[in-house]
């Protein structure tokens, strides 16, 4: 199970680096006449289209394969956006306790409690819909989670001896934090980036088939879903092969996170 | 809540200063305040040392899981000099730290969950004499050891202590431990130092009976008589009585015990807070 979603991820991932050599033609190129074809093996199938065609005639290969650039590193984006951040209030709430933890929790509940897909609405709404601002708005909503994680951690290694010890030393806050805390707090983190990623790539590829992410004619998988729902019916691959991506790509990186959950602390079950 | 109370101690230079106390009577935080993880509410510490390391129960938990010895124990050196990064060139003064503290060469490679309890405890010390420090508080240092390898971290405690003029703050719980070890004992209980003194007196002719009964229920101490033990519990820190706070458990208990804390009882460089011993020393005297 582990190593199939690892091939997987790292399928994706391929595609996404290499996209611009491995896609047959350009994402946006048109074809005459050959709409919503079917993929081979199918009734009306054209052999040089092997996914098919989309709506306008495009290469529906092609489109994935920008897709899993886009998705992918979108992902990447919201989790590198969503880690700095989290990680950096998350050190800070946990480090100084008192009240600005207190506060810093209370505004992260906050966040918490509203739907994240509600709350990537609203900032979406804020900046207008765009991939980028689709990728901010995922990270907002990534926020409080890592911030939890990575406080708990900071808290539970700052009251262990050898952080004590360093202090004793005269060594500042910056400096235990650094160099003594966040080391020894790499596995919840860790775990945290491999699941931030793929609730990443779920959120983007949301707010793009709310329309509210990635604009078409963009190749993202969620833009494709919406701009192919329309043809359910009459053509269901169209919804069915980018659907199947974001699937594929969530649920391998939600089997790699739970299982290095696993591997590094079996307590971190419970958080 | 107060852990301690009126705590008044002293210790000398390349002297061993051991408390000792039943758990929950204050001698952990008597350590945090000594080396400053805690300030005191009310009262000073006084030392001619900005720095005084510690050394903790725990030696797994005090080195830092993924530094390797050689890092750990010049660790203190780079805080002090505001370096971030070990380099090559502090191979050597690990090497010379290992060496004061026992510890050979190919263990500086290592992680500390890589090596014994006494080897970390070793690395504990020397991290704690980095910076040549003249004052060390031991918390509990052998505890966790084993009764071979306890010997081998005390007797190179007494070694470095004479070579170096070390004074040591030793606490522990373990009688035999503190009679190979320290010059000078203060018996804590309840936040309190209810005697202190020279560690040979007062671990053979203990004068307040809570040391007396501590004695007792230590059964190296004791051959042959049954092991007497302290009855009942100590009384919760958090309600504050009048009077001695032994009274509840105190075989000598006097009416006047229950109301009114004892004074010091001072006779030469010994020391007692306990009415009846007070009372009965001004007798014989």
């Amino acid at each position: 199970m582990k190593r199939l979603a690892l091939a997987t991820i790292g399928f994706f991932l391929l595609l996404a680096v290499l996209g611009p050599w491995l896609a047959p033609y350009s994402a946006s190129q048109t074809f005459e006449g050959v709409y919503r074809l079917p993929p081979l093996g199918f009734d009306g199938a054209d052999a040089r289209f092997i996914l098919g065609t989309d709506d306008v005639g495009r290469d529906q290969v092609s489109r994935l394969i920008e897709g899993a650039r886009l998705s992918l590193f979108a992902g990447l984006a919201v989790t590198l956006i969503s880690m700095s951040l989290g990680v950096l209030i998350g050190a800070i709430a946990g480090w100084s306790g008192g009240w600005l933890e207190s506060v810093i929790l209370r505004l992260m509940d906050t966040l918490m409690a509203l739907p994240s897909i509600l709350l990537a609405i609203v900032v979406v709404t804020i900046l207008g819909p765009s991939l980028t601002n689709a990728v901010l708005a995922a990270a907002v909503t990534s926020i409080p989670g890592v911030v939890r994680v990575v406080r708990a951690a900071i808290a539970i290694e700052k009251t262990k001896s050898y952080a004590l010890s360093s202090r004793l030393f005269g060594a500042g806050s910056l400096r235990t934090v650094v160099l003594d805390l966040l080391p020894n707090c790499m596995a919840p983190i860790l775990v945290q980036l491999t699941l931030g990623f793929g609730d990443g790539v779920l959120n983007v590829a949301a707010l793009g088939f709310l329309g509210l992410g990635a604009r078409p004619p963009s190749a993202e998988w969620g833009t494709m879903l919406a701009d192919a729902k329309g043809f359910v019916e009459s053509a269901p691959f169209l919804v069915v092969l980018p659907g199947l991506c974001i699937l594929a790509v969530i649920l391998s990186v939600n089997i790699l996170g739970d299982s290095l959950r696993d591997r590094l602390d079996p307590k971190l079950r419970k958080l | 809540m107060r852990a301690l109370r009126g705590v008044d101690l002293e210790v000398g230079e390349g002297e061993t200063l051991a408390i000792v106390g039943e758990s929950g009577c204050g001698k952990s935080t008597l350590a945090r305040l000594l080396v400053g993880l805690e300030k005191p509410d009310r009262g000073v510490i006084e030392t001619s040392e900005s720095i005084i390391p510690m050394v903790f129960q725990d030696s797994l938990g005090s080195l830092h899981p993924r530094r390797r010895v050689e890092q750990i124990l010049v660790e203190p050196i780079l805080i002090r000099e505001g370096r971030w990064r070990f380099t090559p060139a502090d191979r050597g003064r690990a090497e010379a730290i290992a060496a004061k503290v026992g510890i050979t060469a190919e263990l500086l490679g290592r992680f500390p969950h890589e090596l014994s309890g006494g080897q970390r405890q070793r690395v504990n010390i020397g991290r704690a004499l980095a910076l040549d420090s003249k004052i060390l508080v031991l918390d509990e240092p052998v505890s966790a050891l084993d009764v071979s390898i306890q010997a081998q971290i005390l007797n190179l405690l007494k070694e470095l202590q004479a070579t170096q003029g070390l004074s040591l703050i030793f606490i522990s719980h373990d009688l035999s431990v503190v009679r190979f070890i320290a010059q000078r004992v203060a018996v804590l209980y309840l936040g309190r130092v209810v005697e202190s003194g020279p560690a040979r007196e007062v671990l053979t002719k203990a004068q307040h009976p809570y040391t007396e009964t501590l004695l007792q229920s230590d059964p190296d101490a004791t051959d042959g008589p049954p092991v007497r033990v302290v009855q009942g519990e100590p009384p919760s820190p958090l309600e504050v009585l009048p009077g001695c706070s032994f009274a509840g458990r105190c075989p000598l208990v006097q009416p006047i015990c229950r109301t009114e804390y004892p004074a010091a009882t001072v006779r030469g460089d010994r020391q007692f807070s306990c009415h009846v011993r007070a009372q009965a020393d001004g007798t014989e005297n």
